[in-house]
């Protein structure tokens, strides 16, 4: 449905997505996860047409975006990571407005309007201005905006930024309802647990380059299925600490990061008695100790040496 | 294209901001209302607008000159000489609003001293200033006087004894000393009697300065003309209202702050994320800028018909001879100012920066435009530079239809001036609007 092949996009110096590329399949929901100012949203503004490539091909719906593009944004729903919301008018004005600019009208808009009402549980509040919405109601009704014309792919650039943890569940939910009825989504995010919960598969996106993708499963084998110990040890005692860990079976690797020692192996319980004699006998005590299984979390941690909140 | 959709969008928007509509139509009425009342509400004239002057009589040329010169550099007085014979019709029928009769004995009882009798007539209903023609009346008779003083100064050279050591006087004070001069004078010696034909010499000539300077008496006499009977003119009447001054530079004024908003709304939606949301539908950024013109365009022609029909309701506003010349007028100053608007919009970057520019924009037009105060008042540079302004000739092209009452054939210049710097500037807004597009510098 969607195929990027070695996108560039660059503002002036700065390369803000480099060498990109990856496909959309019909009907999944496919997550891009990366940091702020990973290159998240430049990548979904090329793939609707709204930004010039420096080079590479996208192709949406079968129509490339550089020749076609009025067919692209006819297939394609975005929401922006904006409330992109006009708050003096009500919420149906809003999607009537929307509805309209894609050449909607008469009893098709009127039904698709009150269904998406119904849907975003907003059919109570359809007449009230926008700008008495919560963040929740206005998060949900900048989806159903993105929505209104069916389109065939939905992009949605982090749209629960800034909101608590129930209207997120609620939003995460009726992305789900969306797509079990057939729609495509693109889903950026730098909430991990999102891209887990909700992503078919996911591409992670750091400094403008595509770092892993691919399913949970897939991704979380990139990394061995292994277990990460990190704990804080003197500077000094690193390199001997590291050479005699390293000589155990069930190591994998050991290596310094950020300033801690840390040891990845099969299994971490099994693992930390190991660690904790070899401490002993150096005469170092165990400190801020942390045991971290494989998930996204790790993934990222080892495809970028960073978290995702640093 | 769904450009309708666009405009009402930006309707509904528009309306339902109560700070908009205040600052569109209330401020100015409010404003029109407290400077016309100041400036002598409906019926005054001691403002701004000329006022219609007849002059009769005979008066040497230099004299002549210098009264209507005079009477035009008070900026009040649209001054013409007549006859006799037809100016009380004038009078009458409200064509003038005053006219000042100069005797026919003018010229025999200013050189026998007499006070010279000057009449002036005005319409009934009219508050006339007769001070102001009565201080040029007075300015001008000095002015006379002084000529005379010029023609009796010229005076020999040797007449004071400072820049002249050999005249009589000079050569008696050139003694050693005090005792010296008065022994020559005791003594009747030549320097003495030189001396003393000098001075009186000189003290004949300070009395016929005197008498040259002597000030001339006169008096002006105020008569009514016309009665009960007197019928006054549409124009009359128009240029009478000093709210059919204020009200149209208020609305101007007030429209460019309009436009100015509708302007950075650009920036309003793009920071919003509503603008991105449009973009990335079947719209073209152009039918964007077109919606956003068309928007502001008819919004202005709303908030001026508006402003205009309850300006006729509260303030008996002057609308024009004719019904269809004011809102072609008020369509062709909003386009104007929605093109010049729309480019300054695509020249800046955030709403910020717009909102602080445009105002600058529009204080500056504002002030050399006409708006605040009358570019018959600024000196010539400024009259120049008025002109390249859209409010200049939306100033224009109101105060004709309102406090001249004139139609179609007056305002024809503004109106075309008008709907070309509409174009042009549309042009340059879309050009500007491609390059940016083409750059990727929209979002």
């Amino acid at each position: 449905m969607i195929t990027v092949t070695d996108l560039v996009k660059s503002y002036g110096t700065v390369t803000a997505v480099d060498g990109v590329s990856f496909y959309m399949n019909e009907g999944e929901v496919f997550g891009l996860l990366g940091p702020n100012g990973a290159g998240k949203t430049t990548t979904i503004s090329v793939l609707s047409s709204l930004l010039p490539i420096d080079s590479g091909s996208v192709t949406v719906c079968g129509h490339d975006v550089r020749r076609e593009p009025v067919q692209v944004r006819r297939r394609i729903g975005v929401v922006p990571q904006e409330l992109a919301l006009y708050e003096e008018l009500n919420a149906e004005q809003n999607l009537r407005f929307w509805g309209r600019l894609y050449g909607m009208g008469g009893k098709d808009l009127s039904r698709r309007v009150g269904q998406l009402l119904e849907v975003s549980e907003l059919a109570e509040h359809a007449r009230r201005p926008v700008k008495g919405f919560s963040g929740g109601m206005k998060r949900r009704l900048n989806i159903m905006i993105g929505l209104v014309h069916q389109p065939e792919v939905l992009f949605l650039d982090e749209p629960t930024v800034g909101i608590d943890a129930q209207a997120r569940s609620r939003i995460l939910e009726l992305i789900r309802q969306m797509n079990a009825e057939g729609l495509t989504v693109l889903y950026t995010t730098h909430y991990l647990e999102e891209a887990e919960q909700l992503c078919d598969r996911i591409a992670v996106i750091d400094q403008g380059r595509l770092v892993a993708m691919g399913d949970k499963e897939e991704l979380i084998a990139q990394i061995g299925e292994a277990d990460l110990l990190r704990c804080h040890v003197p500077a000094a005692e690193l390199p001997a600490l590291a050479q005699v860990l390293s000589e155990h079976d069930d190591v994998a690797e050991v290596g310094e990061r950020r300033g801690k020692l840390q040891i990845e192996c099969r299994d971490g319980a099994d693992m930390l008695p190991v660690l904790q004699q070899t401490l002993d006998g150096r005469g170092l005590a165990l400190d801020q100790l942390e045991i971290i299984r494989p998930n996204l979390e790790t993934l990222y941690l080892k495809v970028t040496g960073r978290t995702l909140r640093e | 294209m769904q450009i309708h959709t666009l405009i009402d969008k930006d309707l509904r928007r528009w309306w339902s901001d109560r700070n908009a509509v205040v600052v569109a139509l209330l401020l100015p009425l409010v404003l029109t209302g407290i400077l016309g009342l100041s400036f002598g509400g409906f019926g005054g004239d001691a403002g701004l607008s000329t006022i219609p002057l007849a002059v009769v009589g005979n008066l040497p040329s230099m004299a002549r000159q210098f009264v209507d010169e005079a009477l035009k550099e008070t900026g009040i007085f649209e001054v013409t000489w007549t006859s006799r014979e037809t100016v009380e019709e004038q009078v009458r029928t409200g064509k003038i609003r005053a006219a000042l009769i100069i005797p026919d004995d003018f010229a025999q009882s200013y050189f026998s001293g007499e006070a010279v009798q000057f009449t002036l007539w005005k319409d009934i209903n009219s508050e006339f200033k007769a001070g102001i023609v009565e201080q040029i009346l007075e300015r001008m008779l000095l002015f006379m006087r002084a000529g005379e003083a010029a023609y009796f100064g010229a005076w020999p050279d040797d007449w004071y004894p400072e820049s002249n050591e050999n005249s009589g006087i000079g050569q008696l004070l050139s003694a050693d000393s005090f005792l010296d001069v008065y022994r020559r004078i005791r003594d009747g010696s030549d320097e003495a009697v030189a001396a003393w034909d000098q001075t009186r010499a000189l003290i004949d000539h300070q009395v016929e300065l005197q008498d040259a300077f002597a000030v001339q008496s006169f008096d002006l006499t105020v008569e009514d003309r016309g009665g009960q009977e007197l019928t006054e003119n549409e124009d009359a009447r128009a240029s009478r209202n000093m709210f059919n001054y204020f009200l149209p530079g208020m609305a101007v004024f007030f429209l460019m702050f309009s436009a100015g908003g509708a302007g950075g709304d650009i920036h309003r939606e793009r920071e919003g994320g509503t603008l991105r949301r449009m973009l990335v539908s079947p719209l073209r950024a152009r039918d964007l800028l077109f919606g956003k013109w068309i928007f502001t365009t008819v919004n202005g022609l709303l908030q001026l018909i508006i402003l205009f029909a309850v300006g006729k309701l509260i303030y008996g506003l002057n609308l024009g001879p004719d019904l269809l010349v004011l809102p072609i007028q008020a369509l062709v100053t909003s386009a104007a100012l929605a093109s010049v608007f729309l480019v300054l919009a695509m020249l800046t970057r955030t709403e910020k920066q717009m909102g602080q520019i445009s105002t600058g924009v529009i204080l500056f037009m504002a002030i050399i435009g006409g708006n605040f105060v009358p570019t018959d008042f600024m000196p010539g540079f400024l009259r120049l530079a008025a002109k390249f302004t859209p409010n200049y000739w939306a100033n224009q092209g109101f105060s004709s239809i309102v406090s001249q009452n004139e139609g179609l054939g007056a305002v024809g210049t503004s109106v075309m001036v008008l709907a070309g710097i509409s174009a042009a500037f549309l042009a340059l807004a879309v050009l500007l609007l491609h390059i940016r597009e083409r750059k990727g510098d929209l979002l």
